[in-house]
């Protein structure tokens, strides 16, 4: 990054003098540039999560209500991002740069992770301070919920470039979550035989809630190195989708 | 500088451009003037890889390529700026990044901030921006990787006398150093004074493409009068028809429009309209314009929404 040489008026000085030479450093500086935004961001799920924890609530429940806030907040920040961007004709100006879509696509996905990671670390924390977690079930949990937020960002963006505008897209995503969380298992538990059993080994939603009700001391359907694992296919998956998707996701109308 | 032959892209409402076979040159200045819907951004966006076209093919500097073609070009469209969460130094600052090295950022960057009078603001967030800045903004944007196409839709929209000034001294520059420059806007002005070459866009085809001064001469040396009436005494505007050096006389919505051949038809065209019932509000005279020579060429006004029933 290159710093300007000038001082600064109506924002912090060292904020407006780092300059961003890619979408990653942008979308970093763009939230950071709205602090109060940010605030609410971390305190609204800390503030869903700590009466749970507090009030022991049963961990089936805790970690359902965990997967769902982490697959919402992954998709729906990314969704309306992209839906946004797409209204305004920033997509358009992105894809006529000499810069691939997919990596352009693949920039703006991992910044956008990383600030719901920003925003869901209180929560992670507090799940280590409040609950007996061990730290191979620590590890697993920080690993497939930074994949699982990764992939709901990717599939926030890809639900943005098919959808009508910022007025449909947060029902495009909730449709696209819906199944997604009821094959996982969360709200009825993973089948143990069958399709359904089949398709929950392949929904990352699955792994997560997993981890969690593993780190709140629950019976996992999954051991922490086979969530691990998903973790790493979970982004693998994720990556190959923008880099092949990006192209769709910038040129959409 | 850009080729393209046979370039189609119609919409299913018919609206769109082509076919359509239009070069331009290095170190040309060119404007696309066409009333609303009829083509302009859609010529535009497909110049800039932003839109494939369903037939035709475009060459810039020789490469066929859209991958290749964005290296050497700058786009600036007509919508709002996203970029509210930065200054307007980061926000050029990224674009410029987006073509160029850091090196020649710190160089590009402070460059085209003081050609377009944004170095005093530069380090303000955007979000404080008025319209006038967002535009120059966007324009900055543009054309800060001194690209060797700039393509401009509306690009004097919102700006002010000092920035209509810092963008015409921008494309004459460009000029100069053999970049080429098309843009779409109906400012007959701006276009007349800053571009070398107009191109007259009706329902998506080619009418005309010329220099400002050639389509202006098609016209003639005519004036454009407008005289201010009362209500219902335009009933009487036979009587302009038949004053020698009378073109046309039109009225509408209380104001008669003449066009004269010879100046020294004025008074007789005044003594005639003060004579009738409430005599002579206001009086205006013009030259013709280029909006002028577009609705000769075509039947419609530039500002028209140009869609045919």
């Amino acid at each position: 990054m290159m710093r300007g040489a000038t001082g600064v008026r109506g924002r912090g000085p060292a904020l407006g003098r780092v300059m961003p030479a890619g979408l990653f450093s942008r979308e970093l500086l763009v939230t950071a540039s709205r602090p109060r935004a940010l605030v609410l961001k971390v305190a609204i799920p800390l503030v869903l999560t700590l009466p749970l924890l507090a009030g022991h609530a049963p961990t089936f429940w805790a970690a359902m209500l965990l997967t769902v806030l982490s697959a919402v907040t992954g998709t729906v920040g990314s969704a309306m991002s992209i839906a946004r961007a797409r209204e305004s004709g920033l997509l358009v100006r992105l894809a006529i740069t000499p810069r691939s879509p997919g990596g352009s696509m693949l920039s703006w996905t991992i910044a956008s992770t990383a600030v719901d990671a920003a925003q869901l670390t209180p929560v992670l924390m507090s799940i280590f301070v409040l609950a007996p977690v061990t730290a191979p079930a620590a590890l697993s949990l920080v690993l497939i919920e930074a994949a699982v937020l990764f992939l709901a960002n990717v599939l926030g963006s890809l639900v943005a470039a098919a959808s009508g505008g910022t007025g449909e897209v947060l029902i495009d995503v909730l449709v696209l979550l819906a199944p997604l969380m009821f094959f996982g298992g969360l709200f009825t538990g993973l089948p143990r035989e069958g399709w359904r059993w089949i398709v929950g080994q392949l929904d990352p939603f699955s792994y997560l809630d997993s981890a969690f009700i593993r780190a709140l001391g629950g019976a996992a359907a999954f051991g922490e190195r086979r969530v691990m694992l998903a973790a790493a296919l979970t982004a693998a998956a994720g990556a190959l989708a923008v880099l092949a998707l990006g192209r769709l996701v910038l040129r959409r109308r | 500088m850009i080729e393209a032959a046979g370039l189609e892209h119609r919409f299913r409402n018919g609206r769109g451009v082509g076919p359509i076979d239009l070069r331009i040159a290095a170190g040309e200045r060119a404007a696309l003037m066409g009333a609303n819907g009829a083509g302009k951004t859609t010529l535009l966006r497909i110049l800039a890889t932003a839109t494939r076209p369903r037939r035709g093919g475009v060459l810039w500097c020789g490469w066929t390529a859209p991958c290749k073609a964005r290296r050497l070009i700058g786009f600036a469209a007509d919508s709002e700026l996203e970029d509210v969460g930065l200054t307007g130094r980061q926000s050029i600052h990224f674009w410029c990044r987006q073509w160029t090295s850091s090196a020649q950022a710190a160089t590009l960057v402070p460059r085209i901030l003081e050609r377009l009078s944004l170095a005093g603001v530069a380090d303000e967030p955007i979000a404080g921006y008025s319209f006038g800045m967002r535009r120059r903004l966007a324009l900055a944007q543009a054309l800060v990787h001194e690209p060797r196409i700039a393509l401009l839709d509306e690009p004097t929209a919102g700006l002010d006398a000092e920035g209509l000034e810092a963008l015409q001294t921008q494309l004459a520059s460009r000029a100069q150093t053999g970049d080429a420059t098309l843009i779409a806007s109906n400012d007959c002005t701006f276009v007349a004074r800053a571009c070398n070459r107009v191109i007259f866009l009706d329902q998506g085809l080619v009418v005309a493409d010329a220099a400002p001064e050639t389509l202006l001469a098609s016209v003639g040396d005519t004036r454009r009068i407008e005289l201010d009436i009362t209500e219902g005494a335009h009933a009487r505007i036979h009587e302009l028809h038949n004053i020698s050096g009378v073109a046309n006389a039109v009225c509408a919505s209380g104001v008669v429009t003449v066009d004269l051949l010879d100046d020294a038809a004025l008074g007789a065209v005044v003594h005639v309209v003060d004579s009738w019932p409430g005599g002579l509000q206001a009086l205006r005279i013009h030259r013709l314009d280029l909006s002028d020579v577009f609705r000769h060429l075509t039947g419609t006004a530039l500002d028209s929404t140009g869609v045919q029933p």
